[in-house]
């Protein structure tokens, strides 16, 4: 933040604050950039953060926020934005199989536009990693995924982990009969694709060099509870060069500890620099 | 369409989200959030209700508290006296983005608390809607504490027992320890409007607001209407396995809408 005070004669906008600047674009989306802190290396790629499931731009307490001011300070534009229905942003006004994709579209044309930056990471927590690998398959723009308890599937592992701690335990197995059928499920908000088109897609986004992070937190534990599952779900797409993975069983899905918020900033900015490192083109 | 900016002095810069009506506005809102988490799970409620009494021909203006949203700040940059000198600057800003118009200042909840705080201080008339409203700051951090401690230790957020938080954290929010000690502080009943004022209050059917309140109010020479709503959809406020979810009352949200557009 500057440290002279501007006065502002009302109804005077400030053109920024903390290097950010708000833009409505799109059909009406409504989105702030983190621009890079004065000072900071340039970087070639921006990184677009989506909504985690239902929360607005700013993410789950003010997650988003902070990670994305973390991250220009690394010299990374980011952009947040609320897709349309959530947060700030409208309804659509008529439906579009390709709507999230128009979505993106716009926002990497805003990020261009006010960056010069042609290159883009994407992702975010639970349902945006999910929007972001599926859009991913089909925006060559997109360079890297961001993928924060994002899809995975279930293996025999991962039943052998998760039952027999339950079906033993005489507590935790009357709350679930008790609970049976009256709680949603993660599958009843995930729409993931078939795993086979997932083991598929991992490896084509391999050979077109797209960089992923995928971490897990112990708040998918009703999909995912070990870290040999990773592989082990995502076939030999997720062994590869340009994936990095992490599983934090002691973190929760939104990240609720500032502990836990810090270190995601760590891993991010640090994945960011060893892979998007290099100086990008200057704007305008 | 709507209007993001971030307005005010650089050094305290605040987000804003203007609502614009289509025609020359009859009348304008200054919509103030709840706190902390109660802000993020009613944000698209009161979007809804800002795009209805926009739809409506009122201009109304939305912002971030300094240290929340995509305002400035950070989370313990979070007071009291701040929250109430960004609703001054809110307003002024309104003013002046609607000349002639004087701005409606909305509460929901807990943001009752630093609107009340705010009103008080002044002395010329204020016209405010409370819905419904939160009163007493020593109930509300209480609730606050026991909610941190069920998201810690009960609400199956964390596998591990003794899963532990800085001592500044509150509810996901690292917080001055001086915004939950001023909260305590503060009891509602005891802010008073200036003379000549407005007051609708607006609740749910069940959830009557204290009686103390309103009648200091009217002692204090303010205009006080109340509105019941006729759907029993109050969300559970406390409810820890709900934590994180949005709280959308559309029908509240949907008679609220039609109350305000028709006494702007």
């Amino acid at each position: 933040m500057s440290a002279v005070e501007v006065p502002v004669a009302s109804p005077a906008r400030l053109a920024g604050a903390e290097g950010e600047t708000a833009h409505v674009f799109g059909d009406g989306l409504v989105g702030v950039l983190a621009n890079p802190a004065p000072g900071a290396t340039r970087r070639g790629v921006a990184v677009i953060l989506f909504n985690a499931g239902m929360v607005q731009r700013s993410g789950p307490h003010r997650g988003s926020v902070q990670l994305a001011r973390a991250l220009a300070q690394r010299g990374f534009p980011v952009l947040r934005f609320d897709q349309s229905g959530l947060g700030d942003s409208p309804v659509p006004a008529r439906a579009a199989a390709d709507r999230r994709h128009a979505e993106l579209r716009a926002a990497m044309d805003l990020l261009t536009g006010e960056t010069g930056v042609r290159r883009f990471v994407v992702g975010g927590i639970c349902s945006a990693a999910d929007n972001a690998f599926r859009l991913a398959a089909v925006e060559p723009r997109i360079h890297g995924l961001l993928m924060l308890d994002g899809l995975a599937y279930r293996t025999p592992g991962y039943w052998l982990r998760h039952l027999p701690p339950r079906v033993l335990n005489p507590r935790k197995l009357l709350r679930w009969w008790r609970q049976r059928g009256t709680q949603p499920d993660m599958a009843d908000f995930r729409d993931w694709p078939a795993r086979s088109d997932t083991v598929a897609q991992m490896a084509d986004m391999a050979g077109r060099g797209v960089r992923m992070l995928f971490v897990y937190t112990g708040g998918a534990y009703r999909y995912f509870n070990h870290a040999g599952q990773f592989a082990a779900c995502l076939g030999r797409g997720a062994c590869g060069a340009n994936v990095s993975f992490a599983y934090w069983r002691d973190c929760d899905h939104t990240f609720y500890l500032q502990r836990d918020r810090l270190r995601l900033q760590a891993l991010v900015g640090d994945w960011l620099e060893r892979g998007f490192g290099d100086p990008g083109r200057p704007s305008g | 369409m709507p209007e993001a900016f971030h307005f005010g002095v650089s050094s305290r810069a605040l987000f804003g989200l203007r609502h614009p009506p289509a025609l020359p506005p009859r009348g304008a809102v200054l919509a103030c959030m709840p706190l902390l988490q109660e802000g993020i799970r009613c944000q698209r409620a009161l979007w809804s209700l800002s795009e209805a009494l926009a739809a409506a021909g009122l201009d109304v203006l939305r912002f971030d508290w300094y240290g929340s949203g995509d305002s400035s700040g950070e989370t313990n940059g979070l007071t009291i006296a701040g929250m109430a000198n960004d609703i001054a600057t809110a307003e002024a800003f309104l003013r002046a983005s609607a000349p002639g118009l004087q701005p409606r200042l909305f509460a929901l909840r807990s943001a009752a608390l630093p609107l009340l705080v705010h009103a008080s201080r002044r002395s010329d008339p204020v016209d405010m809607v409370l819905w419904a409203p939160v009163l007493d700051g020593r109930a509300l951090v209480a609730a606050w504490r026991e909610q941190h401690g069920r998201q810690l230790h009960a609400a199956g957020r964390f596998p591990r027992a003794g899963t532990g938080a800085g001592d500044d954290e509150l509810l996901g929010f690292v917080l001055d320890p001086a915004l939950p000690a001023g909260i305590q502080a503060l009891d509602g009943r005891d802010l008073l409007l200036p003379a000549g004022s407005s007051l609708l209050v607006v609740q749910w059917p069940g959830s009557p607001v204290d009686g103390r309140f309103l009648a200091a109010q009217r002692e204090a020479g303010v205009q006080v209407d109340c509105l019941e709503l006729d759907t029993p959809d109050e969300p559970d406020w406390d409810d820890p396995d709900g934590f994180e979810a949005q709280l959308f009352p559309r029908r509240a949200v949907n008679q609220l809408a039609d109350s305000l557009a028709g006494s702007p």
